[in-house]
């Protein structure tokens, strides 16, 4: 079996969000040329192939390895998005994804101080206040992003 | 179900700064009897569904504010 990792861009001729991804994943792909593969499918012609990745919507960029499937972006991404996933597909970003993204951290992290402080200036109200604990300890543990395997 | 998240990071602050000035309202009885009761509670849907940057809602209507998809 082949264990070289393959990232599978659906595409479809008519669609525009896949001409503009068009060199963001193609230059992903180049930077990535020694330890991923990158298959192009069109989809108006290869409409078997399209069903067996189980594609629903174009633009689709999927991660394989082998026949396991390691994550998958469907319609339009940004940059980074496209990069995390040929990082994800070369095992570089696997410890990063299991961290918590910045914006979740903040957004918890926001919310712990408003329900602790409204915890504070409510009494103090003692289960805010284990909210407010609770919601900021989860920014040690939780993942921010989840990758699943098909 | 994997692409957990379908608020957009503006609108998971918003939410939890609303949560949490609703829960004051409530808790801090600056708002009093039923009213006051209600917010006491219902201030932490916005707050929970801000942290968790997912909301029910939106899932049920497929409507998302944020772009980014990643999962199967």
């Amino acid at each position: 079996m082949n264990e070289t990792p393959t990232i599978i861009d659906i595409w479809a001729p008519w669609c525009r969000p896949c001409r503009a991804m068009e060199p963001i994943v193609d230059g992903a792909a180049a930077r990535h040329a020694d330890r991923v593969v990158l298959e192009k499918v069109n989809a108006d012609e290869n409409s078997a192939r399209v069903r067996e990745l189980r594609v629903r919507a174009v633009p689709t960029l999927i991660a394989m390895s082998g026949d396991r499937e390691l994550g998958r972006l469907t319609g339009a991404q940004s940059e980074e998005a496209i990069n995390d996933l040929f990082a994800l597909a070369t095992g570089h970003r696997r410890a990063e994804a299991e961290r918590m993204s910045k914006t979740d951290r903040a957004v918890r992290l926001t919310a712990a101080a408003a329900v602790l402080m409204v915890g504070l200036l409510s009494g103090p109200a003692i289960h805010l206040l284990v909210v407010g604990a609770v919601i900021g300890a989860s920014t040690l543990t939780r993942p921010g992003r989840t990758w699943d395997s098909g | 179900m994997s692409a957990f998240t379908n608020q957009a990071g503006w609108e998971r602050i918003g939410r939890v700064v609303l949560g949490a000035a609703l829960l004051y309202l409530g808790w801090g009885e600056v708002v009093s009897g039923g009213l006051g009761t209600f917010l006491k509670f219902f201030g932490f849907i916005p707050l929970i569904t801000g942290t968790a940057g997912w909301c029910p809602i939106y899932a049920a209507l497929r409507f998302r504010t944020n772009r980014q998809t990643v999962g199967v």
